[in-house]
Parts: C-alpha cells; sequence; structure tokens
C-alpha cells in the first residue's frame, strides 16, 4: 500500500485479504494458517508527518500488519532510521530498535520502498538523515457474543 | 471455499500418512528392497480425502479404518480424523461425539482438545471453548494449530482491528544520536 503524502495526517482504511496458504504434511499432518476464516480486515494507517523537517515524503509505503503478530495479538513499534539521499530516495536503512523482532522486516521493506520530495541541484541537504517510528496496534472493537 | 479451506487449517488429523513414509523410511534404512506402504490403507486414504476436501468420502473411509484399527495409536489417529471430518461437513454432534470418545480414551492427546475447541467456538459455546484451549496449551504449549484456534477464539470473544501508526515526529532520534 502506497500513498502520496504532503498533509499533516492521512488516515487511509485498507481492505486487504489475511489469509495466507501454509499447508504441509508434517509429522501428525498438522495444517497451519495465520488467521481463521479468512475474513476481509480493515486496518487502519496514520501518518503524521514533521511539519520542521526540510523535506518532505513524496511518497509513503505503508507496512502491512504481520499476520503472525495479528494472530498472536502482538503489539509494539519499530525505529527505522535512514538517509535522505538529494534525489529524495532513501538508503543507509537501519533499524534502531524494535519491540518484538516480528515487525523488523515490513518496516524495513517499507521504509526502502518510501520516498522523499527530491531538492533542487543548488539546494543544501539540512537534515538528511532522520528516524520514522512505526507503531503497531489492535484497537479492540466492540461484539455482541450473546446470541447463542 | 475460503472459509472452509480456512477450518481445515485449524483441525489437527492425526498421523496415518507420516507412519506409512516412517515405515518406508525404516525400510530403506535396513536396506531392503521392499518399500511397504501405510499399515491401515482405509485410514491413510481417508486422512487424504480429507485433506484434498472430500470429506464425506474421507470420513466414510476413516471409519472403515477405525473398524480395522490395531493399537493405540491408530484408534487415536481415527477418532481424531473422524472428529475434525465431522467438523468440516459441519455435523458438530457427531464430531463432538468422537473428539470425546478420543479424549476419553487419551486426556493427554492435545489434537482432541484442539479440535473440540474448534467444536465449541463453532457453535458458540465459548467457556467451554477456552477451557479446552488452555487444556491444549498445558499439553502442547508451541502447538501452531491451537494458536491458530486460539486466535479464533479470541478473534470472536475479543476482536480486534489492526492500526498502523507511522510518525515521523521523532527528534529524540536525530542523527547525532543515531549509531552509524
Amino acid at each position: 500500500m502506497t500513498v502520496n503524502g504532503n498533509s499533516v495526517q492521512n488516515l487511509i482504511h485498507n481492505k486487504t485479504p489475511t489469509v495466507f496458504v501454509s499447508a504441509g504434511l508434517a509429522a501428525g499432518l498438522l495444517l497451519g494458517s495465520a488467521l481463521a476464516f479468512g475474513q476481509l480486515e480493515t486496518t487502519s494507517v496514520t501518518h503524521f508527518l514533521d511539519s520542521n523537517t526540510d523535506r518532505v515524503p513524496l511518497l509513503t509505503t505503508f507496512p502491512t500488519y504481520p499476520s503472525i503478530a495479528r494472530r498472536d495479538r502482538i503489539q509494539g513499534q519499530a525505529v527505522v532510521c535512514f538517509m535522505i539521499r538529494q534525489d529524495g530516495r532513501i538508503s543507509r536503512v537501519k533499524l534502531k530498535e524494535s519491540t518484538h523482532r516480528i515487525f523488523r522486516k515490513p518496516v524495513l521493506r517499507a521504509m526502502k520502498r518510501s520516498t522523499f520530495e527530491p531538492l533542487a541541484p543548488n539546494q543544501i541537504l539540512a537534515t538528511a538523515r532522520t528516524c520514522r517510528t512505526y507503531r503497531f496496534r489492535l484497537e479492540p472493537i466492540l461484539v455482541d457474543n450473546n446470541a447463542n | 471455499m475460503g472459509s472452509r479451506f480456512a477450518l481445515l487449517t485449524v483441525l489437527v488429523l492425526a498421523a496415518p500418512l507420516c507412519w506409512g513414509q516412517g515405515a518406508e523410511r525404516i525400510m530403506r534404512n535396513q536396506n531392503a528392497t521392499t518399500v511397504i506402504g501405510p499399515r491401515n490403507v482405509p485410514l491413510y486414504d481417508g486422512a487424504k480425502a480429507l485433506l484434498a476436501g472430500n470429506d464425506a468420502e474421507g470420513v466414510r473411509l476413516t471409519h472403515q479404518g477405525l473398524k480395522m484399527a490395531q493399537g493405540r495409536r491408530e484408534e487415536e489417529a481415527a477418532l481424531s480424523n473422524l472428529c475434525a471430518g465431522y467438523i468440516m461437513l459441519a455435523l458438530y454432534d457427531n464430531a463432538l461425539k468422537y473428539c470425546e470418545l478420543l479424549i476419553a480414551r487419551n486426556d493427554k492427546n492435545w489434537r482432541g482438545f484442539n479440535n473440540r475447541a474448534v467444536i465449541y467456538i463453532q457453535t458458540k459455546q465459548w467457556d467451554k471453548a477456552e477451557k479446552d484451549l488452555i487444556r491444549g496449551e498445558e499439553l502442547h504449549p508451541n502447538a501452531r494449530t491451537l494458536k491458530i484456534a486460539r486466535s479464533m477464539y479470541m478473534d470472536a470473544v475479543h476482536p480486534v482491528v489492526p492500526e498502523i501508526e507511522i510518525d515521523d515526529r521523532q527528534r529524540q532520534f536525530s542523527a547525532e544520536s543515531d549509531p552509524q
């Protein structure tokens, strides 16, 4: 999922099917998948931009909520630091911290696919290196389970 | 189709296929030229049919397999697969009968608890489902199918919606503090 974003906050609702196929004839014929019942799931994504920075995001790629994390109710955050090149592309992406390693891959992948607006040739690079925080949350929703 | 497949993924079918393969391996290790197949052919074929989605045929063959089962393991495998098969057929009363037979025979069989928990989830008996999940998790804490069944339960009882926040307002992680 990608979005062009210059606003202070973007709220995107993304419908993604969460079924994935992972079956194996292993010992005891255990079969598994991340989310049972293959329901369509809505992921809400919010992007807070830093209005103080000289560099403005051009294309922000959002990570997907890892299905295993979703299944096992894992929440947390990951901070990625990176260099913004003059042409707006990202380089030297580094995971600075992560509350759980399950978030590592999706945030690095998302970061590497994101870009910033390029600078003009005569512009000076002010804050070329910066960091971005990704927070993964699972918000409870109300449900009526009394209908037995 | 999607939900049917997903249901199959949380059910645990017991091991006749593996036994057949295991026997093959043993014979090869002994430098024998004969490769033997599964000991209980209907049980083996029943498991294959269930995995292939032929639920009714799978159940029929597994019943045959149960009749000619030799030993505790084969019987338990047949009972477990019958329970799973009837769940896939949405015949929960029958499924419950075989799951309970399995648990009565061996109360340390986590597959029985897993499958019975799925029955209770499908029939919205949340308290019973929770008890079976806890018991199954005690017996096999890292079983992936149990985690999936747990997630089905959680999604039904305590559903959540994922949210991702991207925050660029990080001043504490400046270029100076960032290790290169």
